[in-house]
């Protein structure tokens, strides 16, 4: 019985523990509480900048703190911190581009995101690995990701998210093959400037200091917070069609995006024998999903 | 007339320090890991490489590393050197001198003779029970400096020393050694008084030691880093260099951040490794909890046998014999490796066993290994295991 009681234990002892467990979680709760303070920003048209003063200080601050325990972890903290300063600095990169350019898009902020995203990739010296072993790539898993992703979408669809009013004009003024190539190019830029933010440098760079399980999980929830920049533009839609059941639609969004993210995820860092994850699966997920959205969506409006 | 041994071993300080261009061959291990460290603290010039017992390794890693201009040659913790290596690092630059030290036999001595070789061995020259590991001589060759007292710790215990360095460590650097010897502070204290108490040879404690030591590489932080120390030696060889050049720059506390992480170079492999071998470990134990004879077998691309072996000796305290056996696949062979508590031995036997079969094999008392091609190994195993129980009813 003893003897049986101690080789539990020693098996118990197997697993060491981690180090710094604490200091790990916090750089996660920092950038979620970072996020979540701009997103209210936005939200009460509070000025930004006083949510630029406050993270630059936080992150001086608590860098040092970081440093004294260790390097990886400080530049972990400094790098997601300022990452995301620089993200939501996007409403003034895009103004600036269209004063410089004379024309507005949508366009400006995805090209920013994938611009900053891969400048924080090189800055944590990710950027030559985060594709991912690209000679154990699949075209058949692609094709089932894409699948799946096109799956989701529709689920989407179903739960009725909202489509940015841009799309429901260009459907209405062109023709139906100048329609699917714009949400086809879209989807594709969505799709790619989302997972070089989520899947490029958050992922890569919580996989420095975590497992892969954590960094997914922690990623997955960044994600919905990001989208909670949608909150006030949902509620509107959901309430105005909807009425009483606009809770339900709103969480079910929000659930849907946190296992979209976590599939994502999965099929960034899965590996198997044979095959492994790679940046192109999640990129191909997003675009299926988007495709999928922006397709029903639009079909319902034009044709039912 | 001859010199103290602290004399011979300021000869090879002065010797790094003053070369131009010096580079060392060290073991495949954490002791010769950790040797390398030490003296590149000491001479930044100083480039390395890890060469095993195998004529052909020792030949190509002449071939690729070593340059006519290498004026200085160190050799640390290698127990055999190939003739023809010497003849070969002689005959690229007949003035350049060679260095030796080691703790493993003097079985090199007529060679080291022959290429008037300045040598250093604990066992010739201080004590024929003194075999204190080649980082241990690395840390005073390198002046005893502050800088290298967490690396000869982690060296020694990975050589299954426990010397005073620890107690220099726990002196003068207490937050890096409870950061090492991440254990409660009674298991700590314990340490603590034992290496104080006892010498580090003293055989009358040598179960209590080998507990100690085995808590230290199963439990804390240090053995963590000795156990990826171990892993790079199953990595490629094109690949052995950028690792073993990753732990030499990098702090405790990130080292041990990227091993819990898994991620990137090194650290990826050594977590799929490890996982592979917690499995194989846990079913090895699950399988053999209160047997006295272990014998496990695993097949597959990558043997475990040694590492297998060595942890099993601290999971499955009753176990006083223990045989790892491990093929790969579509190979003709099993290799084997063994471990034994004292009093029971293993070398012999093995010996005894291989007797007219096509294998070969040997090893210590307590520690051994071998190769038995598959068509003998039925008629090999009975033997072993006769003589096994034999000694167990004893």
């Amino acid at each position: 019985m003893f003897i049986n009681f101690l080789n539990s234990h020693l098996l118990d002892t197997m697993d060491l523990k981690s180090i710094f467990e604490l200091e790990k979680k916090l750089v996660f709760l920092i950038n979620f509480g970072l996020v979540l303070l701009v997103i209210i920003t936005f939200l009460f048209d509070f000025k930004l900048s006083y949510f630029f003063y406050f993270t630059i200080i936080l992150t001086m601050i608590l860098g040092y703190f970081y440093f004294k325990r260790s390097r990886k972890l400080s530049k972990t903290l400094i790098l997601t911190n300022m990452f995301i300063f620089f993200y939501f600095l996007y409403p003034y990169v895009a103004q600036f581009l269209t004063d410089l350019l004379g024309s507005q898009s949508y366009i400006y902020i995805l090209f920013y995101s994938v611009l900053i995203s891969y400048i924080f990739l090189v800055f944590s010296g990710q950027h030559q690995t985060f594709l991912g072993n690209l000679k154990k790539f699949s075209y058949k898993i692609a094709g089932g990701v894409f699948l799946i992703g096109f799956s989701l979408g529709f689920l989407f669809y179903l739960i009725h998210e909202p489509v940015p009013q841009l799309f429901i004009d260009i459907a209405a003024s062109g023709s139906f093959l100048d329609f699917m190539k714009f949400i086809v190019f879209s989807s594709l830029i969505i799709g790619l400037s989302e997972q070089m933010i989520f899947s490029g440098f958050l992922h890569n760079s919580y996989r420095t200091i975590t497992t892969r399980w954590d960094a997914m999980f922690q990623v997955s929830i960044l994600f919905v917070c990001f989208h909670l920049l949608r909150f006030e533009v949902l509620v509107k839609h959901y309430f105005e069609n909807f009425a009483t059941s606009y809770l339900f639609f709103i969480t079910s969004y929000y659930v849907l995006l946190f296992i979209f993210m976590v599939m994502a995820q999965y099929f960034y860092i899965f590996k198997s024998k044979k095959y492994e994850g790679n940046f192109f699966y999640p990129v191909l997920l997003h675009f299926g999903a988007d495709l999928a959205l922006f397709f029903f969506y639009i079909v319902t409006i034009l044709f039912l | 007339m001859d010199i103290s041994y602290q004399e011979r071993l300021a000869d090879f300080s002065s010797a790094l320090k003053d070369a131009k261009k010096p580079f060392l061959f060290h073991d495949s291990d954490a002791d010769g890991t950790f040797s390398y460290f030490q003296l590149k603290n000491l001479n930044s010039k100083l480039q390395a490489t890890s060469i095993s017992k195998t004529k052909d390794v020792q030949l190509k890693a002449f071939e690729e590393c070593v340059s006519s201009d290498h004026d200085v040659i160190f050799f640390f913790d290698t127990p055999h050197i190939e003739e023809e290596l010497l003849d070969h690092l002689l005959g690229q630059n007949s003035l350049r001198k060679i260095y030796y030290v080691d703790h493993h036999t003097n079985a090199m001595l007529p060679l080291v003779e022959k290429y008037s070789i300045t040598y250093f061995n604990p066992l010739l020259h201080i004590d024929s029970k003194d075999s204190r590991p080649s980082c241990y001589w690395a840390y005073l060759i390198s002046q005893s400096s502050k800088k290298n007292l967490p690396l000869v710790c982690i060296g020694s215990v990975s050589d299954f020393f426990l010397l005073d360095c620890l107690l220099d460590l726990y002196t003068l650097k207490r937050g890096l050694f409870d950061f090492l010897i991440n254990i409660d502070d009674k298991r700590k204290t314990e340490l603590v008084d034992f290496i104080k108490t006892y010498d580090f040879n003293d055989i009358s404690v040598q179960k209590k030691r080998t507990q100690l030591i085995q808590m230290i590489w199963y439990e804390t932080n240090l053995g963590k880093i000795r156990g990826l120390v171990d892993f790079i030696y199953k990595l490629e060889s094109e690949h052995i260099a950028r690792a073993v050049d990753i732990i030499r720059k990098i702090d405790f506390n990130d080292l041990i951040i990227s091993i819990d992480a898994g991620q990137g170079f090194l650290f990826e492999d050594y977590a799929a490794f490890m996982k592979k071998h917690k499995e194989l470990m846990k079913k090895a134990v699950d399988k053999n909890k209160t047997r006295e004879f272990v014998i496990f077998e695993h097949k597959g691309k990558t043997s475990y046998n040694r590492q297998l072996s060595e942890e099993l000796l601290y999971r499955i305290p009753e176990a006083k014999v223990l045989w790892l056996i491990f093929t790969k696949m579509d190979s003709e062979w099993y290799s084997c490796s063994f471990r034994s508590r004292y009093p029971y031995i293993v070398n012999k036997p093995i010996s005894d066993s291989l007797i007219g079969l096509n294998g070969q094999g040997g090893g210590h008392d307590q520690a051994g290994g071998c190769s038995v091609n598959k068509q003998d190994f039925d008629e090999f195993k009975k033997r072993f295991v006769a003589n096994i129980e034999e000694q167990l009813q004893h």
